[in-house]
């Protein structure tokens, strides 16, 4: 025989006070005056005269009340008797990996959709005491929800990713022996193949798709040159025609024709320019025909070019061979050489010689020999040596360096040391140094180009240049801000042909047994208020 | 659980004492003519004694005591000595038990005081007094007073039935004339215990110290009314209806605590003694009085 069942069992905390409560209440009242007698026997025959008894605890009635409260109690628990033995539990599991979004030319609603319809017709069908919990599978993770509402957040009902496991193993892992399995999926992929256990409804059927297999970016930063590769596969059963779509943070969108043949990749290289503010740059291929949109973009953060403007700023006694290292640089960067005035925003400064010191906030900066108050000269520094390490002078070779004289103590305390010379108490001083700040680095020498070999050396051209982006505030990385579905997902022809296997026949709503508790309860208050 | 019974008031101050004394010199004027009928005899049997002695004679002493022969032997007054063959006493039997407690002013201390002044007068008049409540203890002579008035104020209020009380004091040869002070709550065992004494060939008195309780009973709202012998405790409404019935209850016993003392031939006397007052005209004006 099944037993009753309380829904909301909770409520019976409230006997542990109830109870206590009603037996306290039972008692007798118990007069605060004391009254000695010598005749108890007097006040005895008095009362039997008047008939009277004196108030008492009756077991009885404290036993019936104590029954009413306990079944009203337990009527607010909600007991509720099983009609019949079957299972009491529906576990829904919904494939909602990428592919599911898939949608016909024709408009129809996407397999993902048609699922939500169908969990949500059978919800409203169930019994109420069937308990509902859905798991949506999509990008790499399972979203759990319980009880009828589940499906109403609407940050769910959005197909995207892979499955974070193959159906199968999921739904394995969620039999019970009170609980339906109901798995809903378009089986387009292994991993979506239809598990053993439980029900299975197939959505969705074989469709042709389009797909941007990967996105590659050929950076030459900080020049505003980028090759562009993509890489599109065409799932269908003959070829797809379209567009490659680039736009965005480039001096020209690109719409360029492309043919995809049925199954294999092709592969599509774009010289582009990029804008120098940066931005958000978009792939996309628009081919007609295409079920699946959500594999068809791919974007990009795109960081903002350095600044062309390179300025030379140097003393009296010249800044040619400066001058002539920052023309070659605007050359290779592609920026302009302008005149260092004051006001006058650049976006890269080279200095040559000259005193007054330097800025306090390192920024983008190139500095030879300036020369700042306490500093001393330096004849013939000997000994030198670099640090290896540092990107900045790494794989460069600074051996056959000589200064003619340098500047002691005419560098920023606070920068990291790069070059270094022996000094004739066996010690050693920077040379060179390299301050980082929020707006940029700067890279200080000691000693102007003039006084040193520094500008005839091979590695002076790519020292300036790494000096130039090493200066450059910002990220220069080129962020992936949207990634195409993964592939896997992107084949529609439906490699899985299981049939469906329909759900079970839920037993019947079970019997609620609160209006009988509360019936009996007011039964046996009726008997204790009658009895004296 | 029993209660612990109330706090009883000192029985005996200072006052009291001083009081007892008056009492005691005044007490044949307020006995009157039957208790002057009583000392007579006493001399008279003091006559007919067994002769233990002689003493000199001092101004004021009886004429008739005096050894005329010894006199015309000696030329001396003397009185002869003559010891009686029985010493007189008598018997308090004090009700000690818990029931005595009650009332306001309480019964007990009233009950301690009744037989304080019993017991002096039967020390100053006769031989001497055996005090039974728990136990029994026997004083003679008027300096034994002030021993009488600490036990009884040494005595302890615990539930004892009165008719072991009798036995023991049958065992003890106890004297024949019984002063039994009681509250005679239970009419029936009054009444078995006053038929053993009458067999036993006892004279008893009955003396009940009464309090406004005895009488009448007023409305009072809810008490837990707590009957201090069982202890046990019953809540009740003291309406007017109750108090009446109660109270016609207790006239009813008043009757049948006088019907047992009637049937059994023995007087019962109902003292109320001033409690607040220790004034010897007072005391002697209340009413009650004292016989062999």
């Amino acid at each position: 025989m099944e037993l009753p069942t309380l829904t909301n069992a909770t409520q019976l905390w409230w006997l542990l006070v109830l109870l206590p409560l009603l037996f306290w209440l039972a008692q007798p009242p118990r007069p605060r005056k004391l009254l000695y007698t010598a005749h108890p026997g007097q006040w005895r025959l008095a009362q039997e005269a008047l008939r009277r008894r004196p108030p008492r605890f009756r077991a009885l009635r404290w036993l019936l009340l104590s029954l009413a409260a306990l079944l009203a109690t337990i009527a607010a628990a909600e007991p509720v008797l099983q009609q019949g033995l079957g299972p009491t539990r529906l576990f829904v599991l919904l494939d909602a990996s990428a592919s599911t979004g898939a949608k016909s030319s024709d408009g129809e609603s996407s397999p993902f959709e048609r699922s939500l319809a169908a969990v949500r017709e059978v919800f409203a069908a169930l019994p109420p005491h069937v308990d509902r919990d859905i798991a949506i599978a999509r990008d790499g993770a399972i979203t759990r929800r319980s009880g009828s509402a589940a499906l109403s957040a609407s940050e769910i009902l959005l197909p995207r990713g892979a499955l974070p496991a193959p159906l199968p193993e999921l739904a394995a892992a969620a039999v019970r022996a009170d609980t339906v399995v109901w798995t809903l999926s378009d089986a387009q992929t292994p991993a979506s193949a239809a598990p053993a256990e439980g029900a299975f409804t197939r959505f969705g059927g074989q469709k042709d798709n389009a797909a941007l297999a990967s996105v590659t970016i050929e950076d030459r930063w900080p020049l505003g040159d980028i090759v562009l590769r993509a890489r599109a596969v065409a799932f269908s059963r003959a070829a797809m025609q379209g567009t490659l779509s680039i736009e965005g943070a480039v001096r020209a969108a690109v719409q360029q024709p492309i043919t995809l043949p049925p199954g294999e990749p092709v592969e599509f290289e774009v010289p582009l320019i990029r804008t120098a503010e940066g931005g958000r740059l978009e792939v996309a291929i628009r081919v007609a025909g295409d079920a699946l949109a959500s594999d068809d973009v791919s974007g990009f953060e795109l960081p903002p070019l350095p600044r062309t403007r390179i300025a030379v700023q140097g003393d009296e006694t010249g800044t040619e061979l400066a001058a002539k290292a920052l023309a070659a640089l605007a050359e290779v960067t592609g920026g302009t050489v302008v005149e260092a005035r004051p006001g006058e925003a650049v976006g890269f400064l080279l200095i040559e010689g000259g005193a007054g010191g330097l800025p306090k906030e390192p920024g983008p900066m190139l500095s030879f020999g300036r020369s700042r108050e306490g500093a001393t000269p330096w004849p013939l520094p000997v000994g030198i040596d670099w640090k290896r390490s540092d990107p900045l002078f790494a794989g460069l070779d600074f051996s056959e360096l000589s200064v003619v004289h340098a500047l002691r103590d005419s560098l920023p305390s606070d920068g990291e040391p790069l070059l270094f010379a022996q000094l004739p108490d066996g010690t050693t001083a920077p040379l060179a140094v390299v301050c980082t700040g929020a707006n940029g680095s700067a890279v200080h020498f000691a000693f102007r180009l003039q006084d040193s070999n520094l500008a005839l050396l091979p590695a002076f051209p790519q020292l300036l240049l790494r000096a130039y982006e090493r200066s450059q505030p910002g990220s220069r990385a080129i962020a992936f801000v949207q990634q195409p579905s993964p592939l896997a997902e992107a084949d529609l022809r439906q490699h899985d042909a299981t049939l469906d296997r329909p759900l079970p026949k839920f037993p019947e709503s079970a019997r609620d047994l609160s209006p009988w508790c509360l019936c009996i309860a007011l039964a046996l208050l009726a008997v204790r208020c009658g009895l004296r | 659980m029993k209660r612990s019974l109330p706090v009883m008031p000192e029985p005996f101050p200072a006052a009291f004492r001083t009081m007892l004394e008056q009492v005691l010199r005044h007490a044949g004027r307020v006995q009157g003519a039957r208790m002057q009928t009583m000392r007579s005899r006493h001399q008279m049997l003091q006559q007919s004694g067994t002769f233990v002695g002689h003493r000199s004679y001092e101004k004021g002493d009886d004429l008739r005591r005096i050894d005329w022969n010894a006199y015309a032997r000696t030329g001396t007054l003397f009185l002869k000595l003559l010891a009686e063959e029985e010493a007189r006493a008598a018997t308090v039997l004090l009700d000690s038990s818990r029931s005595m407690c009650v009332g306001v002013p309480p019964r007990w201390p009233t009950a301690q005081r009744l037989a304080a002044i019993l017991g002096g007068l039967l020390l100053v008049h006769l031989d001497g007094v055996t005090v039974h409540s728990t136990a029994s203890q026997m004083f003679t002579g008027r300096k034994a007073l002030s021993a009488l008035l600490d036990h009884l104020a040494s005595l302890p209020l615990v539930s004892h039935d009165p008719l072991t009380a009798v036995a023991e004091l049958q065992r003890r040869r106890a004297p024949g004339r019984v002063h039994w002070i009681s509250d005679f709550v239970d009419p029936g065992t009054t009444e078995r215990t006053l038929l053993r004494l009458r067999r036993a060939g006892c004279r008893v008195t009955g003396w009940l110290p009464t309090i406004p309780d005895d009488f009448a009973i007023e409305v009072g709202g809810w008490r837990m009314i707590c009957d201090p012998e069982s202890g046990r405790e019953v809540p009740l409404r003291i309406d007017a209806a109750l108090a009446r019935a109660v109270t016609h209850e207790l006239s009813v016993l008043q009757r049948q605590q006088q019907q047992v003392f009637a049937s059994c031939g023995f007087p019962l006397q109902r003292v109320t003694l001033p409690w607040d007052s220790f004034d010897a005209g007072r005391w002697m004006e209340a009413g009650w009085s004292f016989r062999r």
